[in-house]
């Protein structure tokens, strides 16, 4: 499953590259994120206790930079490791200097296994996507609380014309479902 | 009629506990002194195990063990084993791969257990078991029967190249290709049998329990056949004798198939309750149901019929892929072959036919049966390839399988393919159902359809099955490693009660019930005087279990063999007692008397007299009167019957909705008609759920999608319509109360009738194939593409 999004931040592409590679800067932006520590030159270990779903869990976190290239680009490999199975994903980021500042876009694919993906990966997606919106625009506003994303909900725009509050209605009652699934 | 007897739709004994909620569920029993196991299982589906840290959580706070592989190992824990084996075309056996209870190194599907965490709660367990820590080094997966089969495929099993498991084939191939060149006409089908997961109401649960002081083990476990699991269990996987270990499968909330086979877990809590010389259990959580119970069907087939100008059958040729998973499951490897390939001829007089299967291993929970195992798959494509060969012949669906069918004079009829079919009358089937489904009048109720935006369409089966496998030495010429008979005890008490002690076992059946009226029938005491005692090896002296709608034709008839014994000995009682010989007494309703006089003794004085023998025979009759019998039957039995099916579809939506469902059943002879018709519901609800709504995804990656009632969808009360059922009456020729078997009529004979009725409905835009499940999308894609 593809996520991706674009940010349009008011700070020098400089620093959005410092701060994509400060462990503090990304401890206070990842949701649910308990330690996060070096664990080499270009690699981060993160204890994450996240709730996707029904699932709650902590993640333990293994975060690697690959193809760097500052400070315009980088991949970054992540693999999350719970009791409730595990997700994989590789995020490609880029920064583009821009007249206001720095243009920060983001696509990534990822993949879950065991019981987050028994339980509804349909649901995975959401989820995921949530908490890679929710870290990107901590991070952009945390660097200028005036940070705004400049691209389009591809869903929305693309897939469907479904009217958002009927998603939102749905989404809760499948929440609902589940959980009374899970306790039932 | 006796009261209460042969025939009479008795109500159910045993509901009267389940409704009040006072059944013995594995799950309610708590033993003194227990500890909980949770399993720790495979998130990936193929992988070495790396390495395995259980240090955090055997450091956990009321754990009282994590026991792993290794430890199985070192006390030399045998194999899962696999109770059918098959040979390949070339006469060598299959590949069988081990099967660990717990996985030694390599871990071959999501779900495959790793570890147990044994602790003094469930949720003290659940909460360790994730302190477990796995390093698995993933290995590449196939997760179906495409991916499996590919070029270059990777592989299950290093053993097995192209994950091919058997190679087997069954019938004439000479002969059917000389019938193909003969032929003017050819149907051709592709069919796709949809995976199934069963899903019973209560999961899977076991409790294992040792006591140290006479080495003794017992084990509770959800199970269909806790006879045939101390075989297994004890023989090839624990190395513990039948002397001591008892197996007792108490209340059992549904099985489906799913819970004949022998589980990881009923080994793993035996094993680990000697260890820890505490009971264990587990229950299930419905999601670790999902990959831990073997699934069923999943089969890739292609079939063609080879006609004359007549639409008569000259040849059959199929060739299928069966997915057994990645582990072969107690009976896996006869589901496709045995019970599949033999159903092939159907109600039809085809002279030849051929069929080869493929037995394949995929990254995927094992595959086993599931209500009605293979017979439905049969059943699926060939009613689906008679319907297109209808088509190709230009022939109305029913007047080809009239023009085609085994006539009643045709009997015995041996088929192509190994089986000799005793009895039946098809077209009489055909008959009642066209009439009780009021077909003749279809075209209006179309038209009303019509009126209303919907599209109607109409489709027919007339299925056959073969239930309760045997004889056991044909059986065991085939490849089963089993005996296929059955044993049942009747112990009559001083005061005259009943206790029967039958092999077969209830989980859902009625047997409590139905058993009962065949006491009541042969010895006329009362119907609440009769006990049915099933479940438990230390009670009933041996069984082979239920499944293969074999409980009636098998147990049942050992039963009344039993019965014919205690009557022939309380006549010889009775003529002690009269003063008359055993040949003039007549034993009926209860009162045993010499035949043309009023003098009589009742069956409770012939009962205390035997336990009491102040006044008995005691030169040429012992004491007592308990009876023993073992039956093992002639051949199989064949039920068979029409079903008919009309469906209502939105073409907006692709919604199909069941309308209306006819069923004319061939049972033999029944014994309660209403239990007969609710085991009929239940089939054809889940057959509809086959047909319109369950399916088993997984991803490439072998991560199971629908993995929860969110994503596999079981049929529901308004998805079935108010369903109208009847019987057609042959009686089994080989057993002595003439009945073949109920159980899974429904799931056989339903898919087919249900996907006929939709591509019926769909007519009208040149759709003739639908894949079965016919979800909403499907129906709309298949709608769009047409136009």
């Amino acid at each position: 499953m593809e996520i991706k999004g674009e940010y349009q931040i008011a700070a020098m592409r400089g620093v959005v590259w410092q701060a994509l590679n400060d462990p503090d800067v990304l401890k206070a932006c990842i949701p649910g994120c308990e330690e996060f520590e070096r664990a080499g030159e270009n690699s981060f270990r993160a204890k994450i206790k996240a709730t996707i779903g029904p699932v709650r869990a902590n993640f333990n976190t293994i975060l690697s930079l690959e193809d760097l290239n500052p400070p315009e680009s980088y991949r970054l490999v992540g693999e999350s490791k719970a009791a409730a199975g595990f997700g994989r994903g590789i995020a490609n980021i880029s920064l583009v200097e821009t007249e206001d500042g720095t243009l920060l876009r983001y696509d990534a694919d990822f993949k879950v296994g065991g019981k987050l993906a028994q339980v509804g990966s349909r649901l995975v997606v959401g989820a995921t996507k949530k908490t890679a919106d929710d870290f990107f625009s901590a991070f952009c506003t945390s660097l200028d609380p005036a940070a705004y994303r400049v691209d389009e909900e591809p869903e929305a725009a693309t897939k469907s014309a479904v009217p958002k509050t009927w998603l939102a209605v749905a989404a809760a009652a499948i929440v609902l479902l589940i959980w009374w699934f899970l306790l039932g | 009629m006796t009261k209460n007897g042969m025939g009479a739709s008795v109500r159910r004994k045993e509901d009267y506990r389940f409704i009040t909620g006072s059944g013995q569920y594995t799950d309610d029993i708590n033993r003194p002194n227990q500890v909980y196991a949770y399993i720790v299982r495979s998130p990936v589906a193929h992988a070495h195990i790396r390495d395995l840290d259980i240090s955090a959580a055997v450091a956990t706070p009321g754990v009282v063990a994590v026991l792993t592989g290794a430890d199985m190992a070192a006390d030399e824990v045998g194999s899962l084993p696999c109770g059918w084996g098959i040979n390949n075309k070339d006469g060598s056996p299959m590949f069988e791969p081990g099967h660990p209870p717990l996985a030694a190194d390599t871990v071959h599907h999501v779900g495959d257990q790793i570890a147990v965490v044994i602790a003094t709660s469930r949720a003290i367990a659940k909460d360790a078991a994730e302190l477990v820590e796995v390093d698995y080094d993933e290995l590449p997966v196939v997760a179906g029967l495409e991916a499996a089969s590919a070029d270059g495929a990777a592989l299950v099993w290093p053993d097995a190249p192209g994950n091919v498991c058997f190679d087997w084939e069954i019938g004439d191939k000479a002969a059917t290709d000389a019938a193909f060149e003969q032929a003017t006409r050819v149907a051709s089908i592709d069919v796709v049998n949809n995976r199934l997961i069963a899903n019973a109401m209560e999961p899977r649960s076991a409790i294992g329990e040792y006591d140290s002081g006479k080495d003794e083990y017992t084990l509770y476990t959800t199970s269909q056949n806790p006879h045939v699991i101390r075989l297994l269990m004890g023989a090839f996987v624990l190395g513990i004798p039948e002397h001591k270990l008892r197996v007792i499968a108490p209340d059992v909330g549904g099985g489906f198939g799913s819970k004949i086979f022998h589980y990881a877990e009923e080994a793993i809590m035996t094993w680990a309750s000697r260890k820890l010389k505490r009971p264990v259990k587990w229950t299930a959580e419905r999601s670790e149901s999902f990959i831990s119970d073997a699934h069923g069907r999943d089969h890739i087939s292609h079939a063609e019929l080879a006609m004359d100008d007549d639409g008569m059958f000259l040849g059959l040729r199929v060739s299928t892929r069966a997915n057994l998973g990645a582990y072969l499951s107690t009976f896996g490897p006869s589901v496709p072959t045995y019970l599949h390939a033999t159903l092939l001829a159907g109600t039809y007089k085809t002279p030849a036919i051929y069929a080869e299967v493929k037995g394949m291993f995929t990254n995927t929970v094992p595959v086993d049966a599931y209500r009605g195992a293979g017979r439905p798959e049969a059943s699926y494509l060939l009613e689906r390839l008679v319907d297109r060969a209808a088509k190709v012949a230009g022939l109305d669906p029913i007047e080809i399988r009239r023009r085609n069918f085994i006539k009643p004079e045709d009997f015995p009829y041996q088929t192509p393919v190994a089986l000799e079919y005793d009895t039946g009358d098809y077209e009489a089937a055909v008959e009642k159902a066209l009439e009780l489904s009021d077909y003749d009048n279809f075209e209006s109720r179309k038209n009303a359809s019509a009126e209303r935006g919907k599209l109607r369409g109409i489709g027919i089966s007339t299925y056959i099955e073969a239930c309760g496998i045997a004889p056991s030495n044909v059986a065991g010429a085939l490849g089963a490693r089993a005996g296929l008979y059955e044993a049942g005890t009747v112990r009559v008490n001083p005061t005259g009660s009943v206790t029967v002690l039958t092999g077969s076992h209830s989980h859902g059946q009625g047997h409590e019930t139905t058993f009962a009226q065949l006491v009541t029938e042969a010895l006329g005491v009362d119907f609440d005087a009769v006990e049915i005692v099933h479940g438990d090896t230390g009670k009933v002296p041996f069984g082979m279990g239920t499944y293969g709608s074999r409980s009636a034709a098998v147990g049942g008839v050992a039963l009344v063999n039993a019965l014919e014994k205690i009557r022939t000995k309380a006549k010889k009682i009775a003529a002690h007692l009269l003063e008359a010989s055993a040949d003039d007494v007549e034993f009926k309703d209860g009162q045993l008397t010499v035949v043309g006089t009023d003098r009589s003794v009742g069956f409770g004085d012939v009962a205390m007299s035997a336990y009491v023998p102040h006044n008995y025979p005691l030169d040429e009759l012992e004491p007592g009167l308990e009876e023993t019998a073992f039956y093992d039957p002639k051949n199989f039995t064949f039920p068979a019957g029409c079903h008919i099916c009309e469906v209502e579809i939105d073409p907006d939506t692709g919604v199909v909705q069941v309308v209306r469902f006819t069923a004319a059943d061939d049972f033999g002879r029944v014994i309660n008609p209403m239990i007969v018709e609710g085991q009929v519901h239940g089939g054809l609800t889940q057959g509809i759920g086959q047909a319109l709504y369950e399916n088993c995804v997984y991803d490439e990656s072998g991560q199971l999608l629908s993995g929860s009632l969110m994503d596999y969808c079981l049929p529901k009360a308004d998805n079935v319509p108010d369903f109208a059922v009847t019987t057609n009456v042959t009686p089994c020729t080989h057993n002595v109360l003439g009945v073949k078997g109920c159980g899974e009529a429904g799931a056989i004979g339903a898919p087919p009738a249900v996907i006929n009725a939709v591509v019926n409905a769909l007519a009208e835009f040149g759709i003739d194939d639908m894949p079965i499940p016919a979800t909403p999308e499907r129906v709309w894609q298949a709608i769009q593409a047409a136009k």
